[in-house]
C-alpha cells in the first residue's frame, strides 16, 4: 500500500515537472490586457441605394423625424437631404457610410435602450422611434466628429508602441485623459478605405529579445455594425483584429514606443486611432442640418416612464 | 593589487565617469538654449492653428488643412508647484473654435517647462451621455511629457521648448537630450523667422521684435515640433508638427497684448 502510494506520488510529480518543461515557452510570455463597458454596436448606414438600410431609406429615421417635426406651416427635409448628401447622388462606392459617427456616439453617447413614442404637442402626431431610429439619429448627430481640430486626439499610422500606450492609457486606464477610462475608435482598414470601430477591449501577448526588442501578438475588440439586424439591438456584437509586432522599447516612465508592425495587408495594422471631443448639444456635430436639438433632446432622451 | 583596492579603484573610476557625463551634459544643455521669453500676469497672446485632413477617417474626404481655429492664452499669474516658480497660464478657444473644454498650463518660470495641465469641461446630460468623469482633470507631467501628450488635442498648439534660464546664445544645431525628448536650436536671421510669421502681426509688433531669431525642433518619438521664435515675442511666430509622413498642424501667432 505505502509502495503504491509512492510511486503515485513520484510519477505524479514527474507528470507535473514534464507539464511544467513542456509549457515554459507560454510561462515566458508575458500579457497586457484591458476592457471598458458601455461600447455599443450599429449598422454604418451605407450611402447606396441597393445596399443595407440607409437612413434615408422610408421608414427609417430621417423620415421619421420629418413626421414627428412637420406641421401645416413647417415642413422637415431631414429625408431628402440625407438622400442627396449622404445618398447616391453623391456616386458613393459602397462601404461609404456613418461608421465614423457611430463610433463617436459609442464612445461618447448612452446606447438607447428601448423605443420611444414621441408625441408632437402642437399636431398630436406621435411617431415611434425604434432603438434603430434612435442610434441613426446618434449617428447623424456625430457625423462632423471627425476632424483633428475637434478631437481629443487623432493619430494616423501609429507604430505598435504608440497604439499599445493609448490603449494602456485609455482602456486600461492607467492615464485616461478624462479621469476615468474610455474607449477611442479606431480605422482598422490599412488602405484606401475607411472602417472605424469603436474599441472596448484588447490583449497583447508579448516576449522580449534582445534582438528584437518587445514582440508578440496585440489583438483589439471594436464593436461591430457589420450587419443592419445589430442597428436594433441592445446586444454588443464584436469584431476582433491581431496584429502582430516588433522592435517596441520601453521609455524610462514605461510607456511602450516604436516598433514595427509585421504585415502590410488592409488589416496588418490600425491605420489610425482618434476620439473626438464630447459634443456639448446634438448639433456641435450635426451634419443634416434639418434636425435640431430641441427634437433630438426629446427623442433621445432616455428616462421613460 | 588586493580585491579591496582593486575595488576602491573601480568605484572612483566610476564616480570620475559620473562627473564627467554631468558636466558634458551641463556643458551640451547650456549651449542648446536660449532665454525664456518675458510672461507678465495680464499679458495675453492668440494663437490661430491649423490641422490636416488626412482624408483617411470620414468616407469621401479630400485630404487637406482645415480651416484655423483660435487659441488665446492669458497669463494669469504665478503659482509654486513642489517648492518652485511657475507661471499659471490660461488658454480658451475663440470664437469659431468648437472645442469646449478650457486649460490652464503650469509653466516653470525658470525654463517654462509644462508642470502640469487642467483641462475643464462643461457637463451633459446623464441621462443621455456617459459619465465625462470629474469637470476638472488635471495631469501632472513633471517637466517630462510623456509620449501621449504630443498627441492630445492635436489642435491645441501648447508645446514649448525649455530654455535656459542663464540667457545664454545657443550654438547652432546643438541638441539637448530630455529623455526621449530631443531639442535642437539653430540661430537664424530675423527676414528668415519673418519669413514664417504672419505678415499682419509682424506688421502691427515690430517695435517688439529683437535681432535674435531661432528655430527650435522638439523631437519626441516620431514627433517633431519646429518652431520659430524671436526673443521679443512671448510665443513662437510659427510652429508645425510633424512626423515622419506628413505635417500634422500648423500654427501662427496672430495677436499679443496685456490687460
Amino acid at each position: 500500500m505505502k509502495k503504491s502510494l509512492l510511486i503515485t506520488v513520484v510519477f505524479g510529480c514527474l507528470f507535473v515537472l514534464t507539464g511544467l518543461f513542456l509549457s515554459a515557452p507560454a510561462l515566458a510570455t508575458w500579457v497586457d490586457k484591458g476592457s471598458v463597458e458601455g461600447i455599443w454596436s450599429c449598422w454604418y448606414w451605407d450611402w447606396v441605394e441597393e445596399g443595407g438600410p440607409s437612413l434615408f431609406d422610408a421608414g427609417d429615421a430621417m423620415e421619421r423625424f420629418d413626421r414627428l417635426v412637420s406641421d401645416d406651416t413647417y415642413t422637415s427635409y431631414a429625408q431628402e437631404w440625407e438622400y442627396d448628401n449622404h445618398g447616391p447622388p453623391q456616386n458613393p462606392a459602397s462601404w461609404w457610410g456613418h461608421c465614423h459617427a457611430w463610433s463617436g456616439a459609442a464612445v461618447w453617447e448612452r446606447q438607447p435602450p428601448r423605443y420611444k413614442v414621441v408625441r408632437n404637442g402642437t399636431t398630436g402626431v406621435q411617431v415611434k422611434f425604434r432603438v434603430r431610429d434612435r442610434k441613426g439619429l446618434m449617428c447623424e448627430a456625430y457625423d462632423e466628429d471627425a476632424y483633428a481640430s475637434v478631437a481629443d486626439f487623432m493619430i494616423s499610422q501609429p507604430d505598435p508602441g504608440l497604439m499599445w500606450s493609448w490603449l494602456r492609457a485609455e482602456i486600461k486606464g492607467i492615464y485616461p485623459m478624462w479621469g476615468k477610462k474610455r474607449g477611442f475608435v479606431g480605422e482598422l482598414y490599412y488602405g484606401d478605405e475607411v472602417w472605424n470601430y469603436p474599441i472596448y477591449k484588447y490583449k497583447v501577448v508579448y516576449d522580449w529579445d534582445s534582438d528584437y526588442g518587445y514582440y508578440g501578438t496585440m489583438t483589439i475588440w471594436g464593436a461591430s455594425d457589420g450587419r443592419p439586424e445589430y442597428a436594433n439591438s441592445t446586444d454588443l456584437y464584436s469584431m476582433k483584429l491581431t496584429y502582430q509586432f516588433w522592435g517596441v522599447q520601453v521609455d524610462e516612465n514605461g510607456w511602450p514606443i516604436n516598433g514595427e508592425w509585421v504585415g502590410t495587408g488592409p488589416q496588418s495594422r490600425p491605420d489610425s486611432i482618434w476620439r473626438p471631443q464630447y459634443p456639448t448639444t446634438w448639433e456641435t456635430y450635426l451634419g443634416n442640418p434639418w434636425l435640431y436639438n430641441d427634437a433630438l433632446n426629446v427623442i433621445l432622451f432616455n428616462k421613460q416612464k | 593589487m588586493g580585491s579591496s583596492k582593486r575595488h576602491k579603484w573601480i568605484r572612483h573610476g566610476l564616480f570620475l565617469l559620473m562627473i564627467s557625463c554631468f558636466f558634458t551634459a551641463l556643458g551640451e544643455v547650456a549651449a542648446a538654449l536660449d532665454a525664456p521669453p518675458a510672461w507678465s500676469p495680464g499679458q495675453w497672446w492668440v494663437v490661430e492653428s491649423q490641422t490636416y485632413n488626412t482624408g483617411k477617417i470620414r468616407r469621401g474626404d479630400t485630404p487637406g488643412w482645415e480651416p484655423k481655429v483660435g487659441w488665446r492664452f492669458q497669463v494669469e499669474g504665478t503659482e509654486d508647484l513642489e517648492g518652485e516658480p511657475y507661471y499659471v497660464v490660461a488658454v480658451t478657444s475663440l470664437e469659431g473654435n468648437k472645442c469646449a473644454y478650457t486649460f490652464r498650463y503650469w509653466f516653470r518660470v525658470s525654463d517654462r517647462s509644462v508642470g502640469r495641465r487642467e483641462v475643464r469641461h462643461p457637463p451633459r446630460d446623464p441621462e443621455v451621455q456617459k459619465d465625462i468623469g470629474p469637470p476638472v482633470v488635471a495631469r501632472s507631467f513633471n517637466n517630462n511629457p510623456n509620449p501621449l501628450s504630443n498627441f492630445e488635442f492635436p489642435a491645441l498648439p501648447a508645446t514649448i521648448p525649455v530654455f535656459s534660464s542663464q540667457a545664454q546664445a545657443s550654438s547652432a544645431g546643438a541638441h539637448l537630450k530630455l529623455s526621449r525628448r530631443t531639442q535642437a536650436t539653430t540661430k537664424i536671421s530675423t527676414e528668415d523667422m519673418k519669413g514664417r510669421a504672419d505678415s499682419v502681426f509682424m506688421a502691427k509688433v515690430g517695435a517688439h521684435v529683437t535681432p535674435d531669431s531661432s528655430l527650435v525642433e522638439i523631437s519626441q518619438g516620431r514627433v517633431v515640433e519646429s518652431q520659430y521664435w524671436n526673443a521679443g515675442l512671448p510665443w513662437c511666430v510659427y510652429g508645425e508638427q510633424s512626423d515622419k509622413t506628413f505635417t500634422s498642424r500648423r500654427y501662427w501667432l496672430v495677436d499679443m497684448g496685456s490687460d
